[in-house]
């Protein structure tokens, strides 16, 4: 019987149940499509990293990590690469030569990091021939990509000569004229307005040396690997490690969601609340009919925690389902992110489509918290209930 | 033994820093099976007394025993079982919970009572539903019914589960004098029938009349007490 006042009630006030209802879904929706975002930005941050930087694990020269924004990293060469290599047999590795220079097309000119690649095994670990936008991804020695946005800044395409300007190993300058045989676009805006690819060994030519100073590597390691590999005189680093300040950045953000979402969830939660007190105050002479016909401050308690539960519980529910259907729909679509990050003046890549990603457990998480914030915010106008004085509560008007 | 026994029974109420003497000092023996009117003007303390036998407020000082228990000494959870299992109440205003059909307001009573299964519940409310001769209306919610037939439901409420005492607060104010009159009627039959104990207040002279026993009351203090 209580379970059937409990439905009857939450429809007796129609508009005033949708109105408590729509704030639930709203809070909840919110919640849920605030989780999509963040996850989305997250993973999408995380994978753009992984599939077109960090790979999984980089290796660099011995000492070269740890202060590697004032190092050059000519200076620190890969020195046990052949039992590096040992122990990366049959996985999916690229070795690489990064170093700093600039590429001009006579009348400007840009900072560039050249990336000297194998094609074939650059490939392999970031299938840089699926993000070619024009041409194709270095075909000989002299093939040379730029990254779409550098393309564009410097108003170029295929076929046209640039000069690469670098300083050697040895400190001496060095030029080259190559024609651009390809547009890369990853989608890390970072990599797509800063990076030029060359061929590995037309890059060691280049830079005046016979070392390579970077490998990443896909396939991912055995514990044992990994601990082989940190005995060596090398730097290895995880992907994680490599983008921590960037995980510190989105950890923020994701306390800074929480935060709304919670207090989204508060303000849904007081809304109820104030239902359920006006409920109770309208309701007083029926809860005085009640207590004369011997119903227990628990039963007047279950019904009204149940009324306030109930529509918290629906509405979370509603919201849980349609931020899911959206969540799932941005999943799948992306939104169009107009906004560049270098024009936020923030260095993390994300390319010019955001995906939300749907966490059932994270959002399943918000559903049940909304069930709890409903429970909580039943609490006060039940206890006011029970506390009323039956005949005075039948008196009431 | 008195099924209603009251010793001096006081209430005295704070209104701000004023105290309002609703009851003082009212001594009353009720016998089982009486069909007993508290009669008096208002303000005169008739409902005030209804709610301290139905244990629904308690007085200020006094001895109250209703069917055996003091009442003075119930905590609020044993208030409750104690009108879920003795007393039936029947308010001028009908009072019936309106999100709950006709019949299943007759079963709320039974169901707090939990003492019966499905089937029998069924029967009960049915049975008295035929009685009161509202079973037809069974189905209806009660702004669907005339004032008489929700008076009617309340009584069947009150009556269904089978109280020691029924207490009705003024239960013909609201109704026209032949229902009323009605209404009345049917009380003294099942008072006759079931041999349970009825007591109501009234101002009305016309119920005044009918009742056995006619306890007077003026300013919270008993006047007259006439069968």
């Amino acid at each position: 019987m209580i379970l059937k006042m409990i439905f009857r009630n939450i429809f007796r006030y129609k508009k005033r149940t949708v109105l408590t209802l729509i704030t639930m879904i709203v809070g909840i929706y919110l919640a849920i499509l605030g989780e999509g975002l963040n996850s989305g930005l997250e993973n999408q941050i995380t994978d753009i990293y992984i599939k077109t930087d960090t790979s999984h694990y980089k290796i660099y020269g011995n000492d070269f990590y740890l202060e590697k924004d004032d190092n050059d990293q000519l200076d620190y060469p890969i020195d046990n690469l052949e039992k590096v290599e040992e122990i990366l047999k049959n996985k999916d590795y690229s070795k690489r030569l990064l170093f700093e220079g600039s590429i001009t097309d006579g009348e400007e000119e840009l900072r560039a990091r050249f990336i000297g690649v194998e094609p074939h095994k650059e490939n392999l670990v970031f299938e840089r021939n699926r993000y070619m936008v024009d041409g194709s991804f270095l075909d000989n020695e002299d093939s040379l990509v730029l990254g779409l946005e550098m393309a564009r800044l410097l108003n170029l395409g295929i076929g046209d000569e640039v000069t690469l300007i670098a300083r050697t190993a040895s400190q001496s300058i060095n030029a080259y004229n190559l024609t651009i045989t390809g547009i890369i676009k990853t989608g890390n805006t970072i990599m797509d307005s800063s990076c030029v690819f060359i061929d590995l060994n037309f890059a060691k030519k280049f830079a005046d040396t016979q070392f390579i100073n970077d490998i990443a590597v896909k396939t991912l390691l055995t514990d044992k690997e990994v601990n082989n590999l940190k005995d060596l005189k090398i730097d290895f680093i995880p992907w994680q490690e490599e983008i921590k300040d960037i995980l510190r950045i989105t950890a923020i953000r994701r306390k800074a969601f929480t935060i709304i979402s919670m207090t989204i969830l508060i303000m849904a939660g007081v809304t109820i609340a104030n239902t359920m007190l006006m409920a109770m105050l309208e309701r007083q002479k029926e809860i005085g009919i009640m207590m004369a016909n011997g119903m227990n401050n628990r039963e007047i308690l279950i019904l009204f925690l149940g009324e306030g539960t109930l529509v918290g519980s629906l509405g979370s529910f509603i919201g849980f389902i349609f931020g899911g259907i959206t969540t799932n729909y941005y999943q799948n679509n992306g939104i169009e992110i107009a906004i560049k990050s270098s024009d936020l003046g923030i260095s993390i890549p994300f390319s010019d489509r955001l995906y939300l990603y749907f966490d059932l457990e994270k959002s399943l998480i918000i559903f049940i918290v909304g069930i709890i914030f409903s429970a909580f915010a039943s609490v006060y106008p039940a206890v006011k209930s029970i506390k009323l004085n039956p005949s005075e509560a039948i008196k009431d008007r | 033994m008195a099924i209603v026994s009251l010793k001096n029974i006081k209430k005295i109420y704070l209104k701000g820093t004023l105290e309002v003497k609703a009851l003082n000092g009212i001594t009353l023996d009720i016998q089982k099976g009486e069909f007993t009117v508290l009669a008096g003007p208002s303000g005169s303390g008739k409902t005030t007394l209804l709610n301290i036998i139905g244990a629904m407020d308690r007085a200020t000082s006094g001895k109250a025993l209703v069917d055996g228990v003091d009442l003075s000494l119930l905590k609020p959870k044993d208030a409750s079982n104690f009108r879920r299992e003795k007393i039936g109440f029947i308010f001028q205003d009908y009072s019936l919970i309106p999100v709950l059909t006709v019949y299943e307001n007759v079963e709320f009573s039974l169901d707090l009572l939990g003492a019966y299964d499905k089937r029998t519940k069924k029967e009960m409310v049915e049975t008295i539903l035929k009685e009161m001769d509202i079973y037809e209306l069974k189905d209806r919610r009660p702004s669907e019914i005339s004032g008489g037939q929700q008076q009617r439901v309340a009584v069947a409420r009150a009556l269904v589960k089978k109280p020691s005492i029924i207490l009705a607060d003024e239960p013909t104010a609201n109704l026209d004098s032949v229902t009323g009159e009605a209404i009345l009627a049917m009380m003294k039959k099942l008072n006759e029938e079931y041999n349970i104990t009825f007591i109501f207040s009234s101002h009305d002279l016309k119920i005044i009349e009918k009742a056995k026993r006619v306890v007077r009351l003026r300013d919270g203090i008993k006047e007259g007490d006439s069968s």
